[in-house]
This record gives C-alpha cells, sequence and structure tokens, in this order.
C-alpha cells in the first residue's frame, strides 16, 4: 500500500468501514512511514477536538416558550386539522349516539311508509285510482309461436328467412324485456304513489309496436322460387 | 425516570398525534439540545439556532399527523430542522454583503499567531468548519459532531449513502487542508505533545 491509498483509507478507517484485511495492511504501512503517521495523528486530533467541543444547551425556558407559541399560535388550516380539538368537536363527538340513533328512526320510517303504501294506504293518489290500468300490464314468458310458410320459398330467402326468424328471435326477446322494465316500472310507481299516468296505453302500445315490428322482419313470401322445399 | 420518559419515539409519537402535552414535552426534551448543537454549528449563531429549533418544534406539533411511521422519527425531525436551517442559510446569504467577522479576523490576526492556548484550538475548528461548503457542512456535522450513522443521515438528506460517503470524506479533507497549517505550527510549538489541546 502506497501513501496516496493509505490517505485515503484513513477516514473510512476510523469510521470503521474497512474490511480486516484493509485494515491490516493500513496499519502495517503506517507503522513504516512517518508521514502517515503524522496524518493519522492529525485526524485523531480532528475527531478528538470535535468530540470535546463544547455541548450547546437550550435555555431552561426553552420548553415554556415553546407551548406558549404554541397555544398562542393562530389555528391556522394545518394548526386546525392537527388534532387540536375545540370545544365544538368534543359537543359533536358526544351527540354522536344521538345522531346514529336519529338516523335510524328516519329510515325505519322511510322503509315503514314505503311498505304502507304498498299495501294499500293512501288511496287517494293518481296510482292508486288508475290500479286497474297499471295492473293490466303482465309479465309473460317469451313466447315463439309463428306458422311456417306454406308457399315455396327459394334458398336464398330462405337464408334471409332464417336470419329474418334470429331478429324475430330478438324482437320477441326485446318485447319481453321492455315488458319487464315496464312492469317493474309500475311496480316502483305503485310503492312510491302518482306519475304513471302515461302508461294507460302499455300493453296496447307494445302490442302495436310488437305486431309492426313482426310484419317488419317476416313479411308475407309472395315470390314463389325454384319450388324445391327449403325445409 | 418516570415510564413515560422510557417510551420509544414511536410511541411518544403516537400520543404526541393525540395531543398528548406532556409526551411532546418529553420530546422536546430528548431532541432539542442536539438540534440546537446541530443547527448552532450549521448557522453559527445561537439565536437564530434557538428560533429554528422552536419552528422545527412547532412544526412537528402541528403536523404530526402527517407522520409516517414507516420512517424513524429522528429522521423526520432532523430533516425538518435541515430544512428550516437551509432555508436560513439562503436568506442570510442573499442579504449578506460582507462578513464583519472576516474583518475582525484580519484585524486580530497578529495576536492569534500566539498558540498555546487550548481553546484557540477549538477556535480553529469552529472556524473552519464554518468556512466548508453548505452540503458538506451538514452531512460533515451530522456524523462527526452528531454521530449519527451514514444511513440515517443519507434519509435526512434525502441523498445516496455513497453520496453523504463521498460528501463527509471530503469535508474532512476540506477542514484537513484548512487547519493543518496552524496545527502543525501548534504543534511544533508544544513540542509533540498533545496533551496541552486536552484532546489527547
Amino acid at each position: 500500500m502506497n501513501c496516496r491509498k493509505a490517505r485515503c483509507y484513513i477516514s473510512a478507517y476510523y469510521d470503521d468501514e474497512l474490511s480486516y484485511s484493509t485494515k491490516e495492511e493500513l496499519l502495517k504501512h503506517i507503522e513504516n512511514c512517518t508521514n502517515c503517521q503524522k496524518e493519522m495523528l492529525f485526524h485523531e486530533q480532528v475527531r478528538a477536538g470535535l468530540k470535546a467541543l463544547p455541548r450547546e444547551e437550550l435555555a431552561d425556558d426553552f420548553n415554556d416558550r415553546l407551548f406558549a407559541r404554541i397555544y398562542s399560535a393562530p389555528r391556522t388550516e394545518t394548526t386546525r386539522i392537527s388534532n387540536v380539538p375545540s370545544v365544538l368537536t368534543y359537543r359533536l363527538r358526544s351527540l354522536a349516539p344521538v345522531f346514529a340513533a336519529a338516523g335510524f328512526i328516519v329510515i325505519a320510517a322511510f322503509l315503514a311508509f314505503s311498505q304502507f303504501a304498498i299495501i294499500g294506504g293512501g288511496s287517494d293518489n293518481i296510482a292508486d285510482r288508475d290500479r286497474g290500468t297499471i295492473n293490466s300490464v303482465n309479465y309473460r314468458p317469451p313466447e315463439m309461436n309463428f306458422t311456417r310458410p306454406t308457399q315455396n320459398i327459394s334458398a336464398s330467402e330462405m337464408a334471409l328467412n332464417a336470419e329474418r326468424l334470429d331478429s324475430l328471435q330478438v324482437a320477441t326477446f326485446l318485447k319481453d324485456q321492455k315488458r319487464m322494465i315496464d312492469w317493474m316500472r309500475l311496480n316502483a310507481a305503485n310503492s312510491f304513489g302518482g306519475f304513471q299516468d302515461r302508461t294507460h296505453n302499455l300493453d296496447q302500445t307494445v302490442e302495436e309496436k310488437y305486431n309492426e315490428s313482426r310484419k317488419y322482419i317476416f313479411p308475407v313470401v309472395t315470390n314463389a322460387g325454384s319450388g324445391r322445399n327449403p325445409y | 425516570m418516570t415510564s413515560r420518559e422510557k417510551l420509544t419515539d414511536v410511541e411518544l409519537m403516537k400520543r404526541i398525534q393525540k395531543q398528548d402535552m406532556v409526551a411532546f414535552n418529553i420530546f422536546v426534551d430528548r431532541y432539542k439540545n442536539r438540534l440546537f448543537t446541530v443547527i448552532n454549528r450549521m448557522l453559527d449563531s445561537k439565536e437564530e439556532a434557538e428560533e429554528i429549533v422552536q419552528e422545527t418544534f412547532l412544526r412537528v406539533h402541528q403536523h404530526c399527523h402527517t407522520f409516517d411511521f414507516r420512517f424513524a422519527v429522528s429522521t423526520w425531525v432532523y430533516t425538518i430542522a435541515l430544512n428550516l436551517a437551509r432555508n436560513e442559510l439562503r436568506r442570510k446569504k442573499r442579504i449578506k454583503f460582507f462578513d464583519i467577522e472576516d474583518f475582525r479576523e484580519k484585524l486580530s490576526a497578529p495576536e492569534k499567531k500566539q498558540l498555546g492556548d487550548p481553546t484557540k484550538v477549538m477556535g480553529m475548528l469552529k472556524k473552519a468548519l464554518k468556512k466548508l461548503p453548505d452540503k458538506y457542512k451538514e452531512a460533515f456535522i451530522l456524523r462527526d459532531i452528531d454521530q449519527l450513522s451514514y444511513e440515517e443521515i443519507a434519509q435526512i438528506l434525502s441523498v445516496p449513502l455513497g453520496t453523504v460517503k463521498s460528501r463527509v470524506n471530503r469535508a474532512r479533507n476540506l477542514l484537513r487542508d484548512q487547519i493543518k497549517p496552524k496545527m502543525e505550527e501548534y504543534y511544533e510549538l508544544s513540542k509533540g505533545s498533545l496533551l496541552h489541546f486536552g484532546v489527547l
């Protein structure tokens, strides 16, 4: 080990960060090198000098002044957030069970009123007056009744009709969905009362729409094709 | 020592978060002088150091709820204090046109040549420390005066471990370069005996 390297290692030596072998090597070098001995001695002096520097201490009343400052500090946003509880916070906290009980009562009353409305209470609203009409909307499972055309049709028409058949199934499903949604709407309306005057002709409208779409999707086949039976 | 004073930093911080002012008082007692020593060495002004230590604790109290328990409490406190000290140093640099201490030093230079008083060696160290660049000075003070580990210093300064080591090493070398001639002179005067320093 040369002097240059040894001087680089001296700082690490005092931090006890050298490996055993490097430390041995360094000490061996220092034993035989006067300049490095001086360097090491100097480092020791500085370290010891720094440790011997008087440790500064704050005045005894530091804490009192600090606490006075904390208590007199304006309640900024951060101070308020820092869990310094105000009188109001304490009072609100103590009233928490009362608020909880009140909330529970309100929810229970609301639920009871809803049940009452469904069963038959409050018969003077529009929903109850029109109940007969409203209840006439029934929810039925999907039906797939259509008659097979008797005429002969071509293969291409057959393919087209097959597509139309799919469309019809979709339309039926949509119709059913529509009925279901209407049924749910009416149930909701019955529960809360009012606002469903528009549902008077609901059944009829649905039927009309269905027939219309059926006409469009599955028109009467007039063009006789090659005479082969497509089925 | 009461049972409260035996509490760890984390336990104290949890109590401080619940606005336990007794815990906060213990916490202040635990850190105030350590912080004061470090900040005083950095700023070389007791009044400013005291003000910064007070501000540090004020912020600890105000922002205790934001403390992240994954980190060490000491690291957090030191980081706040050092950031405040850095701000103060920057402010001082902006308004400082000349240093009155330099003039004093120049005026009394011949007098200081008369070495032999151990307190003068301390004075030499203090002056050399004052002249160190800030980034080296803070790493050096935390390591060699406050005796913190390199890992802690790296967390406080938010720099990699290797950077801390190199900064401390650089600071030591700078310090050595500054005071070595004077120390050698004193060494010659005291005929090799370092007992006068009261350090060996």
